[in-house]
Formats: structure tokens, C-alpha cells, sequence
């Protein structure tokens, strides 16, 4: 059975670039458009892992990250930030507030499939 | 010679102030006196010549009207050829001319007879009830003329017998004033047919009155009824009415026949009398000094006769009581002298006289009787005294030696503290901070002129009033009690407050002090005030310009964060979808696509390059790198390192070595930076080096580490080594920018070893003979460990 990502991110191009990427190493993808979106949708769907943006419209990646991981109910999945927020402190950022891990933009299309196994728990099937 | 003297003179200003009362009192009863008497006798004497005056005046004109009368009977004069006369009442219509008939001649040489004989006539004439018109003189111009109107004639003709007196009226051809004496013509009817008479005219009157002279500077005055000045020799009155000159007295000069009267406020005297004949007034005006001067004159007589009197009766006295009272008694002295002078109490005086005088004499003689039996009493005391007095000089010579030398280093002490107090003084003074002195109540004592100068207090001011009700801010007597108690302990750290000035606003101030104590007793405080407003304005600024240099560094950290993030967005799907391509995930791509595609992603990665650079000098610039204090395995470093750029070492077949020192082992500084730091040199060192070698070297120094990244390749022209580590140099970019880079590589390395303490250099021995990037940094304190 093949591991479902959920993609939270407001780029159309970067949603299509990471879409292409991960069903092509044969992950099911969900996308959504914005943080509250994406929140309900790791409810519903239990994502096995979640690809976060930091800039979103209305609550940012943080606050996602914050309420999913507080959230008791809900058994986590780890949480990727994929941001281009490269600042210092970005990233010491997005693992306070939740994020299992971390990966600055532009991503690399040959690496990031590797990047993103290493935060799931076991390998990908394959078909 | 002195007692004689003094008697003589008491005796003399005696008389002479007695003397001088008398002779003011009766001086002034006596000139009051004679200003009465003597201003009535000029009155009179004024009246007098007044009525002469009168008498005078009505002569003149008595003689005039006689003289009129005469003409007027004269059968030349009366004779009937009016139509033979002079007329002009035709001027104007037909020619005029004089008509000099016989008759007319005639009457002409009378009438000019008559007008040299009366000396103040000036004109002599007839007209004719047909308007002819005979005169003394030619007139000055035939202009029409017809003697029926003028007042003269009119006059004459009304009152036929009497002799009559005309108002001042105007002449004709001349501007004579003209006072008329005329009578009527009348023939054996009764009829009148003519009008004779004689013209004096005003100019003629004052000639007249000049020559009349009065007493006492007096000038005179002839009015007529109604107050004209017809004539004066007192020229306000000229020409004027007397109604205008003195508007106060006209009814008191008008309404009476004769007078005296004082001018009020103009010093004058008017005696005046009406003339009972002609109805005129004369008046006489006179300036009320000479009136004075006549009076003082008289009074100085006087005075002087009494004065001469009393010197007379004076010189009389002296002469009395100098041989009476002052000769016995200058004999008395000078026996008194006597004895004082030679001690001889043989002396005796006669007693002659039994008056007061004999007894002064008999008691002197009494007493030197007495004087010489006490004489030899004296004597003997006096020896004894002698020899009581030898021994206590004696005594008190030695006391007064220690007494003087005691006096001498007193005074010595006493210079001393006067020049320290001096010294005191000027430094309390001159101190360019403000100083208060106050006692226990706070009350201030002194202060010093920086005081006035910081407080606006004079001295006046502020001595003896509370320090507190000077310069406490309102509400802060607690402050003010605190201050004082933490000075009173001897607590000198100054204490940063506010206290305020006369005006009402606040200085800051620096306080310090100290107490005034002596013997454990406290006197007073001396508190000190240092104006810190300039510091603390200074202060205010300075933490101003600080929060607005933290904003504009936030504003910048954020204006980077923004851009940094912008830039990525697009670059991840250019990069991410050029990878894919070149994966050939969505299909196939030809060599040339490949290539291409490659191109782009090259040209991509370099930008993402650029971006990441820039932002990573920006950082530095702004301070926001903060190193970590990593611990960490030098070598270990190294090697990581070494493998990430082997490969591209090894795709060019460069050897790459490396030597560190051995001793070298854990060392304390961020791991990353150090090691962006060594990549950064030897990615530089193979790009640049085609052939040979790249080799890096590390020496710890004590407690220094360098370390050195030597490569074989194209070298360093000297010119250019100054700028190698700016921002985007490359080597001869532009020219062949063979060699991929952003050219911020070397600025980063420069500015991050400089974070760390270090300094970079780079050194070659020209082109293409290799170069060598060193760099040493410091290492902490006891942090190395072997």
C-alpha cells in the first residue's frame, strides 16, 4: 500500500513540481491550499507524511504545525517544512514549532525524494 | 591769651546776634512801613501828574478850538464864492483842477499860516455845502471827495454854534488817523453853508505825548470814551483797546474819574483821570519795580543810619566791659598763669572792688594758701610712690619681653590661617560646580557664585532661607531628607537628582557632600551640585539614535528575510522542474534538449549561489552571524571538507594533499562557519589550479591556529592582491571568465575570519606560479586540549 503525503502550500507551480516528484516515486498525494485546509484534511485523511509551507494565507506553517502537534486526538504524522525562509533562526523555528524536519527551497528534484524518506518510518513499498 | 580771647569773642557774637535780631525785626517792621507810606506818596505824586498831564492835553486842544472859532469868524473864510472853490465831488466825470482864484490863494496862505503856528495840527480845511473843499495842502491825489459826507462836516453841521470834537477817523488819500476839530459856517439867517476845522492826527498826538515826561518810568496813555488808545509811549497799548490789554480792570478804569490799581500778575501800577473837558482818560502805566526800587531805597537809607548806630553803640559796650569785667579778669589769669608756669605760690591779688569780681580775687588768693600747704603733702607721697613704682616697672618689663613674644608668634599663626582662609575661599568660590553650605536646620549659610549662576538664586536671596524651599522639586522633601541623611553618613557617591531652579524649571544634577563635623558634633552639611543636563540631554540622544539604528537593522533583517524569500519561490520551480526534465521523468530528451536544459539549470544554481552569498554578507555586515562555540575535532573538520571537493578535484586530475599538525585536536569555534571558511578557499584553489597540485596545511602556534590552502595555479599579479577580497572580484572577469563563481567567495572568508579574531592574507610569487590563501585564527583559553 502505497504511504499518502499531504501538501500544504499555496504555490500552483511548486504544488505541481512536488505532486509530479512524489507520485512518481509512487507516494499518493493530497494537496491543500491553506493552513486551516490543511489541518482538516491531516484530520481526515491521516497522512503518512506532511509537506508544510510556512507562508500560507490566512494561519502560517507554524500555527499548523503548532495546533497539529498539540493536537491530542490526532495521532501525528512528521511534519517537513519545504520554505523558503532561509534566514537565521528560520529553521530553529519550524522545529519549535512542531516540524519533525526541514528542507530549504529550491529543492533539489534529484535529492528530495531521498530527503523526505528520512522522516518516514519505514520504506515505501514500491509497486 | 586763649581765655581772654574766648571771652571777648562769646561777648561780641552776643552782641552781634542781638544786634542782628533787632535790627531785622525793626528793619522789616520799619520797610513795611515805609512801603505803605511811600506807595501812597507815589500815588499821590502820580495823580499829581496825571492832572498835569490832563491840563496839558486840554490846552492843546483849547488852544486848537480857539483857533477854529477865529477861522471860522474870518471874513476871508466866510466868503460866499462857493461855486469859486476847489471841487471834487465831479472826480471822475469831468476833469479836475485846483481853481486858484484869488480868494481860494488867500484862504490857502491862512489856513497853512494857522497849520505852522499849531505845531500838532496837520491839516487845516473847509468844505462848502455845494461839496467845495478848501485845505492848507494839496491833496496827494484828486480822487472824488465830497466834504457833505465825512464825520467832520456832518458833525459841525448838526451842533451850528458849538465848537465840536470828532472820533478818530480815517483820512482819505493818506492812512493818517485824524482827530477832527471843527465848527459850523452859518450865515446871518442862521443857515448853515459851511464847515471849518483842524485835524490832528493820531501819529502828531504820540509825538505830543512822548515829550510828556513822568516819574518812575511811567509811559502814558490817551483814550477816548470808549477806551481806544487814540495815543501811547507804551507800546502794548498801540493802536488797541484798553478792553483788550487789560480785560480784568476796564470797569475799574472806565467806570471812575480818577485812580490807582496794581495789574494783577503783570508787576504793574495804572493811575489814571478823566479829562472833565474832552471825556478822554490819560493813563499812566508803570512798572511796579521802579515803584519797588524807590521804596528799597529809602528802607536802605533807613537801615543803614540804625546799622551805623548799633556798630556805634557796640564799640561802646566792648569799651565798658573791657575795662570793667574783661581787664580784672585777664589779671586774674595771668597770675593763675603765673603760678601754673613757675610753681611760685607767693602770689597774691588786691582785692579792691567788692563786687563779684573782688570776691573771684580773695577766693584765689584762698586757694593758693591751700595749694601750697597741699604742695608739700604731694611731695612727700610722691617720693614714696617713686620707689614702689621703680620696682613694678622693673616687673613688668620682663612680663611685657614674654607677652611680646607670645604677641609675635600669634600673629604668625593668625597670617597663616588668614592666607589658608583666603585659599578657602577662592576655591569655594571659583569651583565651577555649585556649592551650598547649610547648617543643621538646613538653613543655607553660603553659597558660592556657580550657585547664583546653576539656581538663578542671588545671595540676597538665598542666604538664610531652607535649602529645601530654594531648590527642592515640590513633593520631594522625602527625597531631600534621604539625600541629606545618605551625606550626613559620609556617603560621597554622587547621587543623580533633580532640583529646581529659581524660575520653576528642573536641572538635573549630580549631588554629592559632605558633613561638617567637629568634636562628634554635626554643624552643617556642604552639598555640591553638578549641572548634568547637557549629559543626560547627551545620554537621551545617544539612546534615541540607538533605537533608531535598531530599527532601521530590523527593518533591513526583514527587508532580507522578504527578499530572500521571494527570490527562492520562482528559483524552486525553475531548478526543480529543470531537474525532472533532465531525470527524464516526463519523457526523453534529446542530446541538444540536454544540453540546454543543463545550461539552465547551471545558470539557476548559480544564481541561487549569488542569492545565498549576498544574503550571508549581508548578515555579517549587519552583525546577525552570531558564531557558535562548537566543540569539534580540527582534522575531522578538515577532512569532511576534503571529501566534499575531492571529486572535483579528482575530475581534474589535481593531487590533493594535506598536512595538519598533529598536536592540533579538539578546538572551540563554529564548526560551520570554519568549515564554509576552508571550503570556500579550496573550491577557489582547484577552480583556479588546471594542473599540479592543491594542498592545505594547519600549525598551532600557542594559541593561534594557521591555517594555509597552496595550490599550483594561476597566481596572483601583485596589483591585484589589495583588491582580491572585495565583492565580486574574480580575477580577470570580463576579460575570461572562465572560471565559474560569484566572486563574494573570498569577501565571505575575509569577514568570517574576521568575526572569528583572525585575519586572512593571500600571497603568490606572480601568474601562473601557484598562490598560497592563509589565514589564523585565535583559539579560547584553555579550550585545547591534546
Amino acid at each position: 500500500m502505497s504511504k499518502k503525503v499531504l501538501v500544504i502550500e499555496d504555490n500552483e507551480q511548486n504544488i505541481y513540481l512536488m505532486d509530479f516528484l512524489l507520485k512518481n516515486s509512487g507516494f499518493e498525494v493530497i494537496q491543500a491550499r491553506d493552513g486551516m485546509d490543511g489541518i482538516a484534511m491531516a484530520r481526515e485523511e491521516a497522512p503518512d507524511l506532511i509537506l508544510l509551507d510556512i507562508q500560507l494565507p490566512g494561519i502560517d506553517g507554524y500555527a499548523v504545525a503548532e495546533k497539529l502537534s498539540q493536537d491530542e486526538e490526532y495521532a501525528p504524522a512528521p511534519i517537513v517544512a519545504v520554505t523558503s525562509y532561509a534566514m537565521v533562526g528560520d529553521r530553529e523555528k519550524a522545529l519549535a514549532a512542531g516540524c519533525t524536519g526541514y528542507i530549504e527551497k529550491p529543492i533539489n528534484p534529484e535529492t528530495f525524494i531521498s530527503e523526505i524518506l528520512r522522516f518516514l518510518p519505514a520504506p515505501p513499498c514500491g509497486e | 591769651m586763649a581765655f581772654r580771647l574766648t571771652m571777648w569773642r562769646r561777648i561780641i557774637l552776643l552782641f552781634i546776634s542781638v544786634g542782628l535780631v533787632y535790627f531785622t525785626v525793626v528793619g522789616l517792621l520799619s520797610y513795611r512801613q515805609l512801603q505803605t507810606e511811600k506807595i501812597s506818596s507815589i500815588k499821590s505824586n502820580l495823580s499829581g501828574q496825571l492832572k498835569q498831564l490832563e491840563l496839558v492835553v486840554d490846552t492843546l486842544f483849547t488852544n486848537i478850538e480857539s483857533g477854529v472859532l477865529v477861522l471860522a469868524h474870518n471874513p476871508l473864510v466866510r466868503t460866499r464864492d462857493d461855486d469859486g472853490f476847489t471841487n471834487f465831488t465831479k472826480v471822475g466825470e469831468t476833469p479836475v483842477s485846483y481853481r486858484f482864484n484869488k480868494t481860494e490863494a488867500e484862504i490857502r496862505k491862512l489856513f497853512a499860516q494857522h497849520k505852522r503856528y499849531y505845531e500838532y495840527v496837520n491839516s487845516v480845511y473847509m468844505g462848502r455845502e455845494n461839496g467845495g473843499f478848501v485845505r492848507s495842502h494839496k491833496r496827494a491825489q484828486p480822487t472824488r471827495y465830497d466834504p457833505r459826507e465825512r464825520s467832520w462836516y456832518k458833525l459841525a453841521k448838526d451842533n451850528p454854534g458849538q465848537v465840536m470834537r470828532t472820533e478818530p477817523y480815517c483820512a482819505v488819500t493818506t492812512e493818517d488817523i485824524n482827530i477832527g476839530t471843527t465848527t459850523a459856517l452859518v450865515d446871518g439867517d442862521g443857515r448853515v453853508f459851511g464847515v471849518v476845522g483842524m485835524d490832528v492826527t493820531l501819529k502828531d498826538l504820540r509825538r505830543f505825548i512822548i515829550n510828556m515826561k513822568t516819574d518812575y518810568e511811567g509811559r502814558v496813555a490817551l483814550l477816548n470814551k470808549d477806551g481806544e488808545v487814540l495815543a501811547t509811549t507804551w507800546s502794548p497799548l498801540k493802536n488797541r483797546n484798553v478792553k483788550d490789554v487789560f480785560p480784568g480792570l476796564t470797569e475799574r478804569i472806565m467806570g471812575q474819574e480818577a485812580g490807582c490799581l496794581m495789574v494783577p500778575g503783570k508787576d504793574l501800577a495804572l493811575c489814571h483821570i478823566t479829562s472833565p473837558r474832552l471825556g478822554w482818560k490819560v493813563l499812566i502805566v508803570t512798572p511796579m519795580r521802579s515803584i519797588k526800587k524807590e521804596v528799597f531805597a529809602s528802607a536802605a537809607r533807613l537801615l543803614l543810619l540804625m546799622f551805623s548806630f548799633l556798630v556805634i553803640l557796640g564799640i561802646l559796650t566792648g569799651l565798658g566791659l573791657q575795662r570793667f569785667v574783661v581787664g580784672p579778669i585777664r589779671n586774674l589769669s595771668d597770675k593763675a598763669e603765673e603760678i601754673s608756669r613757675s610753681g611760685e605760690l607767693s602770689t597774691f591779688m588786691e582785692a579792691a572792688s567788692s563786687d563779684e569780681i573782688g570776691n573771684l580775687s580773695r577766693s584765689f588768693n584762698r586757694m593758693v594758701a591751700k595749694l601750697k600747704e597741699m604742695g608739700a603733702q604731694l611731695r612727700q607721697r610722691s617720693d614714696e610712690l617713686e620707689e614702689t613704682v621703680q620696682a613694678r616697672t622693673a616687673e613688668l618689663v620682663s612680663v611685657n619681653r614674654e607677652l611680646e613674644n607670645e604677641l609675635g608668634l600669634r600673629i604668625q599663626a593668625e597670617n597663616d590661617l588668614k592666607i589658608q582662609q583666603a585659599y578657602l575661599k577662592q576655591l569655594f568660590d571659583l569651583s565651577p560646580e555649585a556649592i551650598v553650605l547649610i547648617d543643621i536646620n538646613n538653613i543655607v549659610l553660603r553659597i558660592n557664585s556657580e550657585f547664583t549662576h546653576l539656581f538663578g538664586y542671588s545671595r540676597e536671596e538665598a542666604l538664610g532661607r531652607s535649602i529645601y524651599d530654594l531648590i527642592l522639586p515640590p513633593g520631594e522633601e522625602k527625597e531631600g531628607l534621604r539625600a541629606k541623611a545618605q551625606i550626613m553618613a559620609g556617603r560621597k557617591l554622587p547621587l543623580e537628582t533633580k532640583r529646581r531652579h529659581r524660575d520653576g524649571r528642573m536641572i538635573d544634577v549630580s549631588l554629592t557632600g559632605t558633613a561638617i563635623e567637629l568634636g562628634g558634633n554635626h554643624y552643617g552639611v556642604y552639598a555640591i551640585y553638578r549641572d548634568i543636563t547637557r549629559q543626560k540631554k547627551q545620554e537621551e540622544e545617544l539612546r534615541r539614535a540607538k533605537e533608531a539604528a535598531e530599527e532601521a537593522d530590523r527593518l533591513k533583517s526583514a527587508f532580507l528575510a522578504a527578499m530572500s524569500h521571494e527570490l527562492r519561490t520562482p528559483l524552486n520551480s525553475i531548478i526543480g522542474f529543470t531537474g525532472i526534465l533532465l531525470q527524464q521523468l516526463p519523457g526523453p530528451l534529446n542530446q541538444e534538449q540536454a544540453k540546454q536544459m543543463t545550461m539552465v539549470q547551471n545558470s539557476a544554481r548559480h544564481l541561487l549561489n549569488l542569492i545565498n552569498d549576498i544574503l550571508d554578507i549581508s548578515k555579517i555586515e549587519a552583525g546577525q552571524v552570531q558564531l557558535a562555540a562548537d566543540r569539534f575535532s580540527f582534522k575531522e573538520a578538515v577532512d569532511n571538507v576534503l571529501s566534499s571537493i575531492s571529486p572535483l578535484a579528482a575530475k581534474k586530475g589535481l593531487e590533493l594533499t594535506s598536512g595538519i599538525d598533529d598536536r592540533i585536536g579538539e578546538i572551540a569555534t563554529d564548526r560551520r562557519r570554519l568549515e564554509q571558511v576552508l571550503l570556500n578557499l579550496l573550491s577557489n584553489a582547484v577552480k583556479f589550479t588546471d594542473h599540479g597540485t592543491v594542498r592545505v596545511e594547519a600549525q598551532q602556534d600557542g594559541r593561534r591556529l594557521t591555517v594555509r590552502v597552496i595550490d599550483t595555479g594561476i597566481g596572483i599579479k601583485p596589483e591585484d592582491r589589495e583588491t582580491l577580497f572585495e565583492a565580486f572580484r574574480q580575477l580577470d572577469t570580463g576579460l575570461n571568465r572562465q572560471y565559474e563563481g560569484t566572486g563574494l567567495g573570498l569577501s565571505i572568508c575575509k569577514k568570517l575570519v574576521g568575526l572569528m579574531g583572525g585575519e586572512i592574507r593571500a600571497e603568490s610569487e606572480g601568474p601562473d606560479k601557484g598562490s598560497t590563501f592563509s589565514f589564523d585564527i585565535p583559539l579560547s583559553s584553555g579550550e585545547p586540549h591534546e
